[in-house]
């Protein structure tokens, strides 16, 4: 079921700003584990599993993806194009997109000929505006279709590598939505004391700009916010957190020590494996919108490992996903038998 | 028509980030007529508000300018400064600038053999002054200054420094004095310190709360000689933002504009900037979040002295506000 959920919504866009247009896919999952759902005013997704007591609890991941958006159309059909969110240009060459106009159509980004590309030209970075979009139709036709503004994702499908390792577009942030999942189900199976907002934020991959809303509208206690993490392959550094080995655990001045602390202890009890990373400053995380949220909210921050991130084959194991969906609803227990404020308190 | 007088004083008022106290003052007697409340808030936003029953509409336009600010005076009478906004050390040599004083000065650099690694510490202001005495008592550290530039303008066109925002100035007084029949309460905010992060418009947002935010501010083109790839263009239409660096308009927000604009037959373009951002980026993630959308005024050579709009654009640009309003 994890593995049909990431198959079924990484196969959908929800490029920053336009996730409003496949909510279904996601209520069809949360639903059986869920109360209600509401959206804030820019458009982020919030399931809440009602509890026995007042204290509410926030698990957030954005359910937005880097995409493209269609800038100029140029003689011959052609289209220019900017992105949403940071997207490496080089790993937009030889791909294949759909774009969202007033129908679904395919076209494909392609480069110069080596034949004809100079050693000079060669040597200097790839940058977007040097690509285009290339339909088949014409000017004339394309206008029909597609605007300025219209957006467009790489097209591709999720696939199953081998053992429990899966590749998509978009597991950023699907994997850390898939955790959540996870942790619906099994603290529907143990029950809760404390409310669970399970949180779809927007338009994160732009600035966590729907983490702000969402954060001032649930006004929480404290706030788990689930992320993809930058995996092991041979071009990274030899102490990256590999993939198959659990979340990993962030500290840094955007995460409550002791909070995180508690949430440490509680994988050692219940021996899920973890691994560990340091973000000092900036996390470019929902955690910045939510940490200085309204009075401020205690965040920690868990972190599922993915190869290639920001290219259309992110790279996941869905063991770490379960692990981690697991020890969150173990915390969550724990932490519905003790005193938050003595947890929380330096 | 064109209220060339009007757009001429709201250029040459002197209003840097920080310090809009006369053009607070300019535009506060501009509409003193025309509004059911005028408020100020603690960061200096001026607020105008027209009554009504009905949904909270906020506009904003941001009424600083960009400048310098003096960060050393040294024993010679030589001014040394920083940016106030967006500007850089490349652009700016040779410039005239105007304090609030109206004193003037003139930004040099010193003796460098590779132009291209100019940078800010290496320019300076001179005053025009041998009298150590004079500058040391009318120059002090933290004063602001403006570029000193003439208005002009032709048949469809004007040239001015500070036309971003005082372009989106303009289009609110109008819009004020214009309010349309409607049980909307709407709220015509301009803003202060936009060009330093949009500051002002963060805590507008907030106070007022909307259910809808337009900001007024100005975009850039893609028709000028090897420009940048933008399908923007001067005499377009008013210019429907459809993101910029600091927001996504929200989709409902693209629409309703979308639709005024084709129903009262104004004419319109679709806007991607690629950088910068506008006030509506502030007021969107604001407390619960406020869907929030902007209309561009298309200019060319922002953030010079000489900035370049078309003035059908600014009638097209009136139009749509006051049917948005309505």
């Amino acid at each position: 079921m994890l593995k049909e959920f990431l198959f079924d919504i990484c196969s959908e866009q929800f490029v920053a700003g336009f996730e409003h247009l496949n909510g279904h896919i996601l209520t069809k999952y949360f639903e059986p584990y869920t109360d209600s759902l509401e959206k804030d005013n820019l458009g982020s997704y919030i399931f809440k599993a009602k509890g026995t007591n007042e204290r509410k609890i926030m698990l957030a991941a954005h359910i937005d993806e880097i995409g493209l958006m269609v800038t100029k159309i140029l003689e011959g059909g052609f289209l220019s194009f900017t992105s949403v969110g940071g997207i490496n240009p080089a790993s937009l060459v030889a791909q294949e997109v759909t774009i969202f106009g007033k129908e679904n159509i395919f076209g494909v980004i392609g480069i110069k000929p080596p034949h004809v590309t100079s050693e000079e030209e060669r040597k200097k970075p790839l940058k977007l505006k040097d690509l285009y979009i290339d339909t088949g139709y014409t000017k004339e036709e394309v206008e029909k279709i597609v605007k300025v503004g219209t957006i467009a994702t790489v097209k591709r499908e999720a696939i199953a590598l081998q053992g429990s390792r899966i590749s998509a577009k978009a597991l950023d942030d699907r994997a850390g939505v898939a955790v959540m999942l996870e942790t619906a189900k099994e603290l529907k199976k143990i029950s809760h004391k404390s409310n669970i907002y399970y949180t779809a934020t927007v338009q994160e991959e732009t600035g966590q700009r729907g983490a702000y809303a969402s954060g001032y509208k649930i006004n929480p206690d404290i706030a788990i916010v689930l992320e993809v993490g930058f995996g092991k392959t041979p071009d990274m550094p030899s102490h990256s957190p590999g993939l198959g080995k659990g979340p990993i655990v962030s500290y840094g001045g955007r995460f409550n020590p002791k909070l995180t602390k508690k949430f440490v202890e509680i994988c050692k009890k219940y021996n899920y494996p973890m691994q560990y990373e340091v973000v000092p400053a900036r996390t470019g995380t929902d955690a910045e919108a939510l940490q200085i949220n309204r009075e401020g909210v205690p965040c920690i921050l868990l972190s599922i490992p993915l190869r290639y991130m920001h290219t259309s084959v992110e790279t996941v194991d869905l063991a770490d996903i379960e692990i981690t969906g697991k020890a969150i609803a173990r915390f969550i227990n724990e932490l519905d038998n003790s005193d938050l404020e003595e947890i929380l308190c330096f | 028509m064109f209220n060339s007088d009007l757009m001429k004083k709201l250029s040459n008022c002197f209003g840097p980030s920080g310090r809009e106290k006369n053009i607070r003052e300019l535009i506060t007697n501009e509409i003193k007529d025309y509004a059911d409340e005028i408020t100020t808030d603690p960061l200096g936003n001026l607020i105008v508000r027209k009554k009504g029953n009905g949904k909270k509409i906020l506009f904003t336009a941001h009424m600083d300018q960009i400048g310098l600010i003096i960060t050393h005076v040294d024993e010679k009478g030589f001014l040394r400064f920083s940016n106030v906004g967006g500007l850089k050390a490349k652009e700016m040599l040779g410039l005239r600038m105007v304090f609030d004083n109206g004193l003037e000065g003139v930004i040099c650099k010193e003796e460098l053999k590779n132009n291209e690694k100019l940078s800010m510490s290496k320019l300076y202001i001179d005053v025009a002054s041998t009298d150590k005495e004079f500058v040391k008592k009318n120059f002090r550290l933290g004063d602001m200054c403006v570029f000193k530039s003439e208005y002009y303008e032709t048949e469809d066109c004007v040239v001015c420094k500070a036309a971003d925002d005082r372009i989106g100035c303009y289009i609110l007084i109008d819009a004020i004095k214009n309010h349309p029949a409607t049980d909307n309460d709407v709220y015509y905010v301009f803003t202060v310190q936009e060009e330093v992060g949009l500051r002002g418009a963060k805590t507008a947002g907030y106070s007022i709360n909307p259910d809808l935010a337009i900001a007024i501010d100005v975009t850039a083109t893609g028709d000028s000689p090897d420009g940048i790839k933008m399908d923007v263009k001067l005499g377009g239409g008013a210019a429907i933002k459809i993101k910029d660096n600091s927001i996504i308009t929200h989709p409902e927000v693209k629409d309703l504009l979308t639709y005024l604009a084709e129903k009262n037959n104004i004419k319109y373009q679709y806007e991607i900037l690629e950088f910068g951002g506008t006030d509506a980026g502030a007021i969107h993630t604001s407390r619960e979040g406020i869907p929030s959308g902007v209309i561009s005024i298309p200019t060319r050579n922002l953030h010079t002295s000489g900035e370049i709009f078309n003035k059908s654009d600014v009638e097209e640009c009136i139009k749509l506000v006051i049917a948005a309003a309505q």
